[in-house]
């Protein structure tokens, strides 16, 4: 279980969250929706453990994130060409995950020969499969992704999806899945929740089924 | 449409409309939508038989390795024409991105680009295509990575013109422009005064947008403006272009939305495979059945709006009727069966 408590969190003391919790179970797949510029990447880079948040505590069954090694929360960002290392080729770029699975290469589509390139020799959409490849080589428990498709064309962003649903109903992979687009949530998601911006927020919950 | 076109050209250009494109269905490779014109008897931007490559060394060859030439674009044709708006719609990895910089006479430095490029009627190379950008031809990027991270998003969009040597009134008109650019989209005036790491992905979008609306282009090649942004906002971004458009201005629009894009767009060109396969009226995507090109209709499937599908062989007939063993997401969710191996798409780079 995902667990985010009472976390509290602001810039320049600004509160973005105050009492803010989230529980994700192994399996169940939330998404996440906000309006624009309320604090989403924010949400998920306290929750992967990226940010230390001001209060508050994020677990994983009841312990805290590691603050060294492998994460089990693993992150996807909505800008690939963000989070590569520019003069790393793919090849590298995956083998930071460890071992490159022949298998994961194989359902999220990667082609051999962009193993050799580097990351502006390929499009947003190849560099975020290959991104979240090498988030699910380390095997984590639970996945953040943050508008992973929103810059992807439909057949890809749908070919991702069933890749990534597949893998994590496979795995009981838990995520956090953020995204504008109520269809999207509507394919992907368990259970969708609505953050409205506000103080001491409790966010409404509304549960789907299946 | 022809209001427009309200001096002493507009009859002849209604002649010319007549006598060579109305009556056919297709030239230069495309249909047209009613807003399609031919000013001056040509259209503002068209590329023909395009192709782009990358010299590269093969990374196992030894060190005497000739380069050899990946091609990412090949034979691409697409035309713009004057107060149009078209969206280029396609798959990731088709090269979207890179023929905006190529139009922009952004190349890479081992980039090999072929084929012919006019802009209003002139034949244009790499020196001079940089010289219309920013001019005749701007571009709103599609990563947030454009903005230089080092300086204010205000002083960033309206210094712009201090750089090309505008002062005095000049400069302060580029400011008001400025301030009432971002108060249009929802950016307080505190947001002038941030840095753009400072941002959120949506207002660091609509700040990119602002760029480009800032030196009044004659076209707008707008690569991926809208996502990051909610619905409404999006609509608003486009709405903006869709109104430029009218003032007699051109757009692409590249974009992966095909419904954000169908709303604003007049024609839709769809990229695939390093090329454009289709390029067609807005109106022919009304259903799959009007549309000519299998990825096409593959496309039109794929929307978590109606299938969310991935259609097996993109390339055969992939009509509805015909491939009924398409999937979505929520029927692998609940029955988990194991998956046929997905298809691939036919991608040249």
């Amino acid at each position: 279980m995902l667990e985010a408590r009472a976390i509290r969190y602001g810039y320049d003391g600004t509160p973005l969250f105050r009492d803010f919790s989230l529980t994700v179970e192994a399996g169940e797949r939330v998404a996440v929706q906000a309006p624009s510029g309320f604090g989403k990447t924010t949400l998920c880079r306290i929750l992967a453990g990226y940010i230390e948040p001001d209060a508050g505590t994020v677990r994983v069954d009841g312990r805290a994130l590691p603050r060294k090694g492998l994460s089990p929360v693993q992150m996807v960002m909505q800008h690939p060409e963000t989070v590569v290392d520019p003069r790393l080729r793919m090849k590298q770029v995956l083998q930071e995950a460890g071992a490159i699975s022949a298998t994961l290469m194989e359902n999220f589509q990667l082609e051999q020969r962009w193993l050799d390139r580097f990351a502006h020799e390929l499009s947003g959409g190849e560099l975020q499969r290959i991104c979240l490849v090498r988030a699910l080589a380390s095997n984590p428990r639970y996945l953040i992704a943050d508008e992973i498709s929103t810059m992807l064309d439909a057949v890809t962003q749908a070919t991702i999806w069933h890749a990534l649903l597949e893998e994590a109903e496979s795995r009981k992979l838990g995520m956090v899945i953020v995204t504008h687009s109520d269809a999207l949530a509507q394919r992907v998601a368990t259970r969708v929740v609505y953050l409205e911006r506000q103080t001491g927020l409790e966010p409404a919950t509304i549960s789907l089924e299946g | 449409m022809d209001t427009r076109h309200n001096t002493a050209h507009a009859a002849a250009w209604r002649e010319h409309e007549k006598r060579a494109h109305s009556s056919s269905g297709i030239h230069h490779h495309h249909s047209h939508a009613p807003a399609s014109q031919h000013g001056e008897g040509h259209h503002l931007l068209q590329v023909e038989n395009l192709s782009i490559g990358f010299n590269r060394y093969e990374p196992q060859a030894g060190l005497m390795a000739r380069k050899s030439r990946v091609d990412v674009i090949h034979a691409l044709n697409i035309a713009v024409h004057r107060g149009e708006l078209l969206a280029l719609v396609g798959a990731s990895g088709a090269g979207k991105t890179l023929l905006a910089n190529t139009l922009l006479g952004r190349f890479e430095p081992n980039a090999c680009v072929e084929g012919c490029i006019w802009f209003d009627g002139q034949l244009q190379s790499q020196k001079t295509l940089a010289q219309l950008r920013g001019r005749c031809i701007s571009l709103v990027p599609q990563s947030v990575l454009a903005l230089d991270p080092l300086m204010k998003v205000g002083r960033q969009l309206a210094g712009g013109g201090r750089r090309a040597g505008v002062r005095g009134r000049d400069s302060r008109a580029r400011t008001e422009k400025q301030c009432s650019l971002f108060e249009h989209y929802g950016l307080g005036e505190a947001v002038a005064g941030l840095y753009p790491f400072e941002l959120s992905g949506g207002m660091a979008r609509r700040v990119l947008l602002c760029t480009a609306l800032m030196d009044d282009p004659e076209l707008i090649i707008a690569d991926e403006p809208t996502p990051g942004l909610d619905l409404e906002l999006a609509v608003r971004a486009t709405g903006d272009l869709r109104a430029f458009v009218d003032r007699g201005g051109s757009v692409l629009l590249i974009t992966h939305d095909i419904e954000l894009a169908l709303r604003v767009a007049d024609r839709v060109a769809v990229f695939q495979g390093g090329t454009v396969i289709e390029e067609t009226a807005v109106e022919n995507f009304a259903s799959p059945a009007t549309l000519r090109q299998p990825f096409t209709r593959a496309l039109w499937h794929a929307l978590p709006e109606h299938d969310f599908a991935v259609m097996p062989g993109e390339q055969g007939p992939a009509l509805p009727d015909e491939a009924p063993e398409y999937r979505n997401a929520r029927d692998r969710a609940t029955h988990a069966e194991p998956a046929p191996v997905l298809p691939v798409d036919d991608e040249e780079g």
